[in-house]
């Protein structure tokens, strides 16, 4: 099979024809409008389309825990906060005021505490972060409400610690707040808690070491 | 490159007739190419309504246009792409996924030389019409100004602006498709 037999076939089937009486008439008639209609219900339907996939997303996708949001923390470092201040006085306004949650900070901080800044987390469930430098290691406090908590409970009750690879977090709650801090630091980390406190506890229940 | 000089009737004072805006000699000019606009417009589209704003629509950009036209090429040749380039308007405006498909499945055909043949007793012209139809834009560009036009491959370069090679590699793909499609129309 070669072009030789589509050849005529095709010559007598596409030849020339002879234009309609009435094209002239219609080439000095009104312009046909192109209606882009479509194209903008296509377009609409696309981002409308996007728009509930990106909801549906948000809504079903499995919950992150505060123990990976503390370690993500810990990952992003300070670029990425929300409010970047050393003063804690306004990191305690800044946090009470976006999430409702008031963190303990006292207003100074002597000695290897450094504050970098806050963000606030969480789609329907807020958390608040604090990021902070305990001498060269990096720790963040993540701060949410917990409702099954005591209000009235002033003492840490420790939940639990996990030792990762490249950090660790331990976790209580006190006061109907639920805490999870996370820092580089090996071992035990009781330094890290001069960010509220203004002297390292003598030492931390067992529950909460990290072996 | 020069494309078909004959211009039946049309000499340069009609075209500086159009030049100058004068309606007469735009008549003239329409008189002496409505039948290949037309021609065009109908094979590509393969619909006479489409045709007809095809043709509307090439006629329209030549008045708007004819200021631009310096004789550099044949004024055929100018036409021939203002032609084209209104039937890749519209079919910018009709966009149909359907010719990629069909091609598709149409790879997996064999055609029969025999089953072709008949097709030449047979008045089945609308038939092939809508097989070219189904055809890619740019395949059914190809095959319209060859067969319609009977235009050379350097002519059909020259309005379509691409190499020599490209109208034989598209021809030939043309060809190849085609031959299957109207091979299961005559056996049919």
């Amino acid at each position: 099979m070669s072009s030789e037999n589509l050849d005529p076939v095709l010559k007598k089937h596409l030849g020339r024809v002879e234009a309609p009486p009435n094209l002239w008439s219609h080439v000095r008639g009104p312009v046909p409008v192109h209606s882009r209609g479509w194209s903008w219900a296509a377009a609409a339907a696309l981002v409308a389309i996007i728009a509930g996939g990106w909801t549906l997303w948000n809504e079903f996708r499995a919950p992150q825990t505060v123990e990976a949001m503390a370690l993500a923390a810990l990952d992003r470092g300070p670029e990425n906060l929300d409010l970047q201040t050393e003063d804690a006085a306004s990191v305690r306004k800044w946090v009470k005021s976006n999430s409702g949650i008031d963190i303990p900070l006292p207003p100074k901080h002597a000695g290897v505490i450094r504050i970098q800044g806050a963000r606030v987390n969480g789609e329907s469930k807020r958390v608040a972060e604090v990021s902070y430098q305990v001498g060269e290691f990096r720790a963040a406090l993540l701060v949410t409400k917990d409702p099954t908590g005591t209000k009235s409970y002033p003492k840490h009750d420790f939940r639990g610690s996990d030792a990762l690879e490249t950090a660790r977090v331990t976790s209580w709650s006190m006061k109907g707040q639920s805490y999870t801090l996370a820092w580089t630091a090996p071992g035990e980390f009781r330094a890290a808690c001069l960010l509220c406190h203004d002297q390292e506890p003598p030492v931390l229940p067992p529950s909460s070491l990290v072996n | 490159m020069v494309v078909e000089t004959d211009h039946v009737g049309l000499n340069h004072d009609v075209i500086q007739g159009c030049q100058r805006g004068d309606q007469e000699s735009f008549r003239e000019l329409f008189e002496s190419h409505k039948d290949k606009v037309y021609s065009i417009a109908l094979r590509y589209a393969g619909d006479r309504a489409a045709a007809m704003d095809i043709a509307q629509d090439t006629f329209l950009k030549l008045m708007d246009r004819i200021g631009q036209f310096r004789g550099e090429s044949s004024f055929d040749s100018w036409l021939y792409r203002l032609v084209v380039n209104s039937c890749l308007d519209y079919r910018r405006r009709q966009k149909r996924w359907m010719p990629m498909v069909e091609e598709f499945f149409d790879s997996f055909r064999a055609p029969q030389a025999s089953a072709l043949q008949n097709l030449l007793g047979d008045e089945r012209q609308q038939q092939v019409q809508d097989v070219v139809a189904r055809l890619s834009p740019e395949h059914k560009m190809i095959v319209v100004l060859r067969y319609t036009e009977g235009l050379s491959y350097e002519e059909i370069a020259d309005v379509l602006q691409c190499s020599r090679g490209t109208v034989a590699s598209r021809l030939n793909r043309a060809h190849k498709v085609l031959e299957r499609r109207l091979s299961g129309l005559a056996q049919r």
